[in-house]
């Protein structure tokens, strides 16, 4: 029995990254040491974020440590540093100190078992490289469940190609839910890198898209359950991710699965509204702009015209908005989102007094976003708003003095909607006269050429 | 009266047709660390499921 044992630690020992099996079990853990301590302290320069580790899993000390001889509580504690030295790690595995470090963790903690899954997700943005294909030369017999998918390309070393990974990520939930997990815990922990969001997001939208395919029915109610499933599934990992401001790079991948999802899926509108409500609430000046791309999306989806107070006020928060709408509207329809801001900035105007929004309108209605007829109709709204104010939200007429200019200068620019307000004074029979009256301000005589 | 209703309103909406091996085309270029940018890959899902090619007629 003893030689057995012997035998099994041998090859236990013989598992490396690095080298060759009867290399390895030759090997004593101070040999190993200098060598992977070398790796850790060249990440340590590249990266500072890697320094604390240099006390605890690659300290001199961690030569004598044993998971076997550690508590329960030793090994959770363990674990912990593991996890978020891989997570850090994740984004140098093409180079060779990032790899000489892990052995050392894969060696004397023995990672590649008690880790599996950690490290195996760890790796995933490398599928196609050599390393993981040596990763997957090491791993136990037995892998977690929801790596068991890899269990064919284990026996034949070859890399798992990618078609794979969305195929497993689209039927089974698990697989999506870790990759999504390990991702999001990865940015909150700031330790993202392009790599990680990229196969992340390609692999997500791939298997929303293919989730939505999957889940069609010709019958209402499974139709409906198996949207409820997929927002089950997916609905939490993006609520979390649109708010982390501080990795613009997430935001704007869920924004392309959020377009896939909106697109595509049969959407209700308090659906959309939350997304929409979320989506603004975490944007920055870095993702600014994708995410007013797919608010518009979003609003191009929802049957209800006016946007909510949350995104109303979000949108009067943008600077320059007017510009940067009438920019992006060059390759997107953003019609719906700025019918839907007018409308509810006009409905603010109406109801609260509050012409913040007024300077707004007028420049959107001039750049080209809204349609001719949406901005016949915006056009009939601030004539509607000029005869509902009234001295209960205006006290001093300041509202509708600014609303009565603004109308004026609209009748009178020089563009092709001139027409088009010329058609809605014409439509709505507003009396000037009336008008001017109410509004307290000569409004006939500037009218006319 | 004002009449406020919008009456030619073509918003009629229906989900985006897309073949999914459109999408793979431009997930599956190259390896995840040798990707373009993220915004870039969401203005290409944007224009695939958003260009007005992909809505089919009522």
């Amino acid at each position: 029995k003893t030689s057995l044992d012997v035998k099994a630690q041998k090859a236990a020992h013989s598992k490396s990254l690095i080298f060759e099996p009867r290399v390895a079990a030759s090997q004593s853990f101070q040999t190993l040491y200098g060598i992977c301590r070398e790796g850790f302290d060249e990440l340590c320069r590249l990266d500072p974020r890697f320094a604390p580790f240099g006390t605890t899993i690659f300290s001199e000390q961690s030569q004598h440590e044993d998971r076997i001889q550690m508590t329960e509580a030793e090994n959770a504690e363990l674990d912990k540093r593991v996890d978020s030295f891989l997570r850090l790690a994740g984004a140098r595995l093409r180079l060779m100190p990032a790899i000489k470090a892990i052995e050392w963790l894969i060696r004397r903690f023995r990672i590649h078992e008690y880790n599996t899954t950690t490290i195996l997700t760890t790796f995933l943005p490398y599928h196609t490289i050599p390393a993981f294909v040596t990763l997957l030369s090491i791993l136990p017999k037995n892998i977690p469940q929801v790596y068991s998918f890899l269990n064919p390309y284990i026996k034949s070393l070859i890399s798992p190609p990618r078609a794979v990974l969305v195929h497993r990520a689209t039927h089974y939930p698990d697989f999506l839910t870790t990759l999504s997990t390990y991702t999001l815990d990865t940015c909150r922990a700031q330790q993202q890198y392009p790599a990680l969001i990229s196969l992340w997001s390609g692999i997500m939208t791939e298997a929303v898209n293919g989730m939505l395919d999957k889940g069609r029915s010709g019958r209402s109610a499974i139709q409906k359950s198996n949207d409820q499933t997929l927002f089950h599934l997916i609905g939490p990992t993006l609520r979390d991710a649109l708010v982390m401001s501080k990795v613009p790079s997430l935001q704007i991948a869920c924004y392309m699965v959020i377009t896939v999802y909106a697109a595509k899926g049969d959407l209700d509108d308090g659906t959309i509204s939350a997304l929409m409500e979320q989506l603004v609430a975490g944007w920055t000046a870095d993702s600014l702009r994708p995410g007013l791309v797919c608010l518009s999306t979003l609003a191009q989806r929802r049957s209800a015209k006016q946007m909510s107070a949350k995104v109303t006020r979000a949108l009067l928060k943008v600077q320059n908005l007017p510009e940067l709408l009438a920019d992006v509207g060059k390759d997107h329809d953003l019609g719906k989102l700025a019918n839907g801001l007018c409308l509810a900035l006009i409905d603010r105007i109406c109801r609260k007094g509050d012409s913040r929004g007024l300077p707004l309108i007028e420049p959107l209605l001039l750049a080209s976003v809204l349609s001719q007829q949406q901005a016949g109709v915006i056009f009939k709204s601030l004539l509607l708003a000029a005869y509902k104010v009234d001295d209960h939200v205006d006290e001093q007429g300041e509202i509708r003095k600014n609303l009565a200019s603004t109308i004026i200068r609209l009748s009178q620019v020089e563009s092709d909607v001139r027409d088009v307000f010329t058609q809605a004074i014409n439509d709505t029979q507003v009396d000037l006269d009336e008008l001017e009256m109410r509004l307290d301000i000569q409004i006939r005589p500037r009218l006319l050429p | 009266d004002i009449d406020m209703t919008d009456r030619v309103d073509d918003d009629a909406i229906y989900p985006a047709v897309v073949a999914p091996q459109r999408l793979t085309e431009l997930f599956d270029t190259a390896p995840s660390f040798a990707m373009p940018p993220v915004e870039e890959l969401f203005y290409q899902v944007t224009k695939l499921f958003t260009s007005k090619a992909a809505v089919p007629a009522p």
